[in-house]
């Protein structure tokens, strides 16, 4: 066994920045400083160019440790590359950190083209660190995994795993809005005001409504609001590319709670909806249900910790009788830091006993009202990525690392993705994390609040960005 | 008439220790939150009582992804390196009776036709199928209205829970052999210990708010008029094109095939696939499914009239209600079945 | 050892290939061992593959006559063929497997009769294998009628072979038309149903059709008009296919698979599905 650990040469794979870092490499071999072989440079130009996607594939392809290097703050070739570059990454380890994976297998270096030594050093250091972290197993095909991994699926996560269970104890209040809601919907329509509406219909049970258009005021009675209708509807107005169909030309009448006016909102704010022929209104909601085999199980967990009562954008509001807040505002991160407090054996199994259900169904993606891509980097067939159950388990694992980073900063915690998951997996954890992180590096931000408020992913702080999320 | 046997419920465990002695079971676990068929073992949270398992047992035969075979490359040499097929005997405990049924319904799509599908087959026929039956059929289910009796699941063997027990039947002769292998930890019982347990599933199961649908109208002679029906324009307006439902379905069994490189060589896998994507028949040419109407309706049109037209009137579906409990927009086939099938009823006789 | 599985390929090799127009190239492809790989009947296909690139069902060119070797006209259009087009040396491995599909009825419902192709651009690859067994079994089939047409003169597959063999044999006669006229060409300008139209063909025969979809609409339509019925006419369809063996679903149409019951259809049987292809 001593003998193995002393031979395991790992490989590490090198992005780096065609204007520094990839300069400083050349610079340090012509000037005969040697760094380990076990470096394989990948040059980008740009380490804004590195997409979590690619440092996740070097591991799932066999790198037990990916770095990558960059021109520093400041000397960026293309003024602000390195910017963004500093704080994706900074969530991306902390990301990876929350799910038990170890940050020491990434780093993120500057690296000037003066700098050969450092670039050495750099290499040096880092592959010696790898070594002795020994060959990556947690971002690889599970299935690999050697004997005594699976064991760790016992751990204290149990509990975590226990406060996702449905809020039982949490009564929905009694929403008795469905009134007005028709009344305004028969009026708009009938005055020509909008040519459809979007809300829920009665299903063939109490509990299955589903979401619907009405073309016609003749239609509205089948219209109903109740704790049932759970489904976000902001998706609906934006073209979804997958499902085809003619665009509709007329305008719509759009009723909105208020966790789904955030979503709204945002995809406003990304150019995704045509608002002069759109009419909102916003609407009260007592928290929704979740409901199996047609009977209420609970109150789903995303209501339970809401805190969401006003609507940030909306032509009319119809509010509830009694509007409080139910809850205190940071409530929802109790599981997150529950999860934080776990050792990281115990966050990987956690996470792996989760992402290991996966049936890539997609029902996260194509519900999830920032995952509005024209076409997803999943869909595409090329470069071993699939938008479906792939060869290896690890793909499950970058399937939903990468979704959670590709709406960060844009995700408002609507919840639907654990919602529809037919897995139960609490994928919106994954985003919480994110939003904590956010909060917590950049201050506060609420995606969907504010149209104008720059983005945290796409702005930076010259200043403070530096201190924030250094791993 | 098969010999009746029991075991306490409080020796469940031993039986499962005793079978995985010499093969592999797999049953009705609860892992993070939910219930899936998983294999055995000691520290196993198995759960007899839950309904239904979110994935069903057709993961055992048609697993969601599995390699057919490596392509080594040298150059633009190919070498094709097979695998051998799936040779280890195993034992799916506690099967419900639709997902028996589904596995009829699979049974004949892989292997009722030539060619058959080899690497279903090989692990169909290494595995014993123990059924066990319903005792609180929920409003979701709809087995009863495809006439499956969830008090009499088929299968090799089948269970029920009764009291403080678990009684047993073989049900055919692969039934037989395997219980004549645990015989020591049952004892003898009478048959008609179940009859009162019996007669209160099936009253219950007809008494489910989906229990009678009106599938009269779901036959050859009127494909096209289903096919063309307007009603397709709103049932599909809400779908989301997910494959939730195709994924959780026990009798959905399209695949594609597809490549991944291992770095060692090319795999080509086969893995789950949904007609409700848009790549489905996506092809260098173009779709002939453009839009998700096309796509919603085909998966329907399958399994309530082409399965029933190629298979003898068996229809694809097996009334397990995961599509209900599990579509993230509240759509399902019921609402299909009673939509379609009510109008076309009623414009005949108009 | 047991039989493997239908989807189990079996390696071949690239003998020949030969550029047909600009954008088809003719592959010809035989086992490892320098054999064909397998038996087949015209109108029938195989999934070729380049692992790690795709795999794909194309239909057999060659007539089963031929015990040699099999030939493949593909056009270049997506993942697959484009690699095939580009980066493909004679030489080279290729996977295959098949044969798939209802062949046409050339043993039976042919048999005898008078025959009528027509055809359209890359769709007279799946022609050319009925043909080529007409040919090879000349005293049993009556009259032979061809009817092509591409774009243009370079875009006629086959262009050499037509001009150079199915000219000259007896009882033939060959039509052929282009889209554009062209300096160089002296025969008939025009879309094949125009020039279907304008030759007037007697309704004794019965017709095999493969073509563009907008091609095989407007050919129906001038056939119906001048009196054939659709029992008379044969088409083959082209989908989405993967398993070959009717189980992966993704050809299914109706009641039917296209892999297992098709690729070729009597034109009336179309009219009892639904209309997907």
């Amino acid at each position: 066994m001593l003998d193995q650990e002393k031979t395991f040469e790992p490989l590490i794979v090198a992005f780096c920045c065609n204007w520094c870092s990839y300069a400083g490499a050349d610079l340090a071999g012509t000037s005969r400083l040697s760094y380990p072989p076990n470096v394989k440079i990948i040059k980008v130009p740009c380490s804004c160019r590195v997409d979590p996607i690619f440092m996740l594939r070097a591991f799932g392809k066999g790198a037990d440790g990916v770095i990558v290097c960059g021109c520093h703050p400041g000397d960026c070739h293309y003024s602000t590359g390195n910017y963004f570059t500093r704080r994706r990454f900074a969530l991306l380890f902390s990301l990876l950190d929350f799910m038990g994976i170890e940050k020491e297998r990434m780093r993120l270096e500057w690296v000037s083209a003066a700098e050969s030594a450092k670039f050495a050093r750099v290499m040096n250091e880092f592959t010696e660190e790898v070594t002795k972290l020994g060959p990556n197993r947690r971002l690889m095909d599970i299935r690999n995994l050697p004997e005594g991994y699976e064991e760790l699926g016992r751990g204290p996560h149990r509990e975590v795993l226990d406060a996702q269970a449905p809020h039982a104890r949490n009564i929905p209040s009694v929403v008795k809005i469905e009134e007005q809601m028709k009344a305004r919907a028969t009026k708009l329509l009938a005055d020509g005001v909008v040519d459809r509406v979007l809300a829920w219909k009665a299903g063939d049970h109490e509990t299955m409504p589903e979401p619907a258009f009405f073309d016609h005021p003749s239609q509205i009675e089948n219209m109903v609001y109740n704790k049932y209708c759970a489904h976000n509807l902001s998706k609906y107005l934006m073209v979804a590319p997958w499902l085809g169909g003619k665009l509709f030309d007329g305008s719509t009448l759009i009723f909105l709670k208020p966790c789904d006016s955030y979503s709204f909102n945002q995809l406003i704010k990304e150019n995704l909806i045509n608002l002069e022929k759109t009419h909102i209104i916003g609407i009260g909601c007592g928290g929704t249900v979740q409901v199996e085999d047609l009977e209420e199980v609970g109150m789903w967990e995303k209501c339970g910790v809401c805190t969401k009562i006003h609507h940030p954008v909306g032509d009319e509001i119809i509010e509830l009788e009694n509007n409080s807040p139910r809850l205190d505002k940071n409530a929802r991160f109790a599981t997150v830091e529950a999860i934080e407090a776990l050792s990281a054996d115990d966050r990987f199994a956690f996470w792996q006993s989760q992402l290991s259900k996966c049936i890539r169904c997609n029902a996260c993606r194509n519900t999830c009202p920032v995952c509005n891509c024209k076409r997803c980097v999943f869909s595409n067939n090329k470069y071993d990525m699939a938008s479906k159950v792939n060869a290896t388990e690890f793909e499950e694992q970058l399937f939903h690392i990468v979704r959670a980073f590709h709406v960060a900063g844009r995700c408002s915690d609507c919840g639907e993705c654990s919602r529809v998951c037919p897995q139960d997996i609490p994928l919106h954890l994954l985003n919480r994390k994110i939003i904590k992180d956010i909060n917590e590096f950049y201050g506060e931000y609420q995606a969907g609040q504010d149209i104008a408020a720059p983005e945290p992913l796409t702005s930076f702080d010259l200043n403070n960005d530096g201190q924030a999320g250094k791993n | 008439m098969n010999k009746t046997y029991k075991i306490a419920l409080g020796n469940l465990s031993k039986l499962y220790g005793r079978i995985n002695e010499t093969q592999q079971i797999y049953l009705p676990v609860r892992r993070g939150g939910t219930l899936n068929f998983e294999k055995w073992h000691e520290s196993a949270v198995v759960d007899l009582h839950g309904l239904k398992t979110t994935n069903t047992p057709k993961d055992l035969f048609l697993p969601q992804s599995e390699d057919l075979y490596t392509a080594k490359m040298d150059g633009t040499n190919i070498e094709i390196i097979t695998k051998d097929f799936f040779d280890n005997a195993f034992v799916i405990f506690g099967v419900k009776a639709c997902d028996i049924e589904a596995i009829a319904v699979m049974d004949n799509i892989y292997l009722s036709k030539h060619p058959v599908d080899m690497y279903y087959e090989a692990r169909r026929k290494n595995a014993v199928l123990v059924s066990l039956a319903c005792n609180a059929p929920k409003n979701a289910c709809f087995c009863a209205a495809f006439n499956i009796d969830a008090a009499n699941p088929k299968g090799d063997v089948a269970t029920w829970i009764l009291g403080e027990y678990l009684y047993t039947q073989a049900q055919n002769g692969k039934g037989k052999a395997f219980v004549e292998d645990i015989m020591g930890l049952f004892e003898p019982a009478e048959a008609d210990d179940l009859l009162g347990l019996k007669a209160e599933i099936a009253e219950k199961a007809q008494s489910l708010p989906y229990s009678k649908l009106p599938l009269e109208s779901f036959t050859g002679e009127n494909m096209m008029k289903i096919f063309d029906h307007e009603n397709w324009d709103f049932l599909h307006r809400a779908c989301i094109g997910c494959g939730t439902c195709t994924y959780t379905c026990p009798t959905c069994s399209c695949y594609d095939i597809k490549d991944f490189d291992k770095c060692s060589g090319t795999t080509r896998f086969r893995c789950w696939d949904s007609c409700m994507y848009p790549e489905f028949t996506l092809m260098a040419h173009g779709n002939n499914r453009l839009t998700q109407k096309e796509r919603f309706r085909q998966r329907f049109m399958h399994k309530l009239m082409y399965h029933p037209m190629n298979y003898d009137g068996q229809f694809g579906c097996v009334g397990c209600g995961r599509c209900i409990n599990k579509c993230p927009v509240s759509l399902n086939i019921v609402k299909i079945i009673k939509s379609l099938g009510v109008e076309v009823a009623e414009n005949a006789n108009a | 050892m047991q039989m493997p599985d239908m989807l189990i390929p079996q390696v071949g090799v690239v003998t020949e290939i030969i550029k047909e127009t600009p954008d088809v190239k003719t592959f010809r492809v035989v086992n490892i061992k320098g054999n064909k790989a397998f038996d087949h009947m015209p109108g029938q296909c195989a999934m070729l593959s380049i692992p790690g690139v795709g795999e794909a069902m194309f239909s057999i060119s060659t007539s089963p006559t031929n015990t040699k070797y099999m030939d493949f006209s593909i056009k270049r259009v997506g993942v697959l063929t484009e690699y095939m087009h580009d980066k493909m040396k004679e030489g080279d491995h290729i996977t295959i497997r098949g044969p798939y599909g209802k062949p046409f009825p050339v043993d039976t419902e042919l048999k005898g009769k008078n025959i009528l192709f027509v055809g359209g651009g890359i769709a007279l690859a799946p022609l050319r294998s009925v043909i080529h067994y007409v040919f090879d079994n000349r005293e049993d089939y009556g009259y032979v009628d061809i009817l092509y047409g591409a774009r243009s003169v370079a875009d006629l597959v086959y262009y050499k072979e037509i001009e150079k063999s199915w000219t000259q044999r007896r009882n033939t006669n060959v039509y052929l038309t282009i889209d554009r006229p062209d300096d160089e060409w002296d025969g008939n300008i025009g879309f094949v149903p125009d020039y279907f139209k304008k030759i007037g063909f007697s309704t004794d025969k019965v017709v095999v059709l493969c073509g563009p979809p907008i091609m095989i609409k407007f050919v129906m339509a001038v056939l119906l008009e001048m009196g054939f019925k659709k029992e008379q006419v044969y088409t083959t369809l082209e989908l989405r296919m993967k398993c070959g063996i009717g189980k992966c679903g993704r050809c299914n149409i109706g009641d039917k698979f296209v892999c297992m019951d098709g690729p070729v259809f009597r034109t009336d049987e179309l009219d009892h599905i639904p209309n997907e292809f």
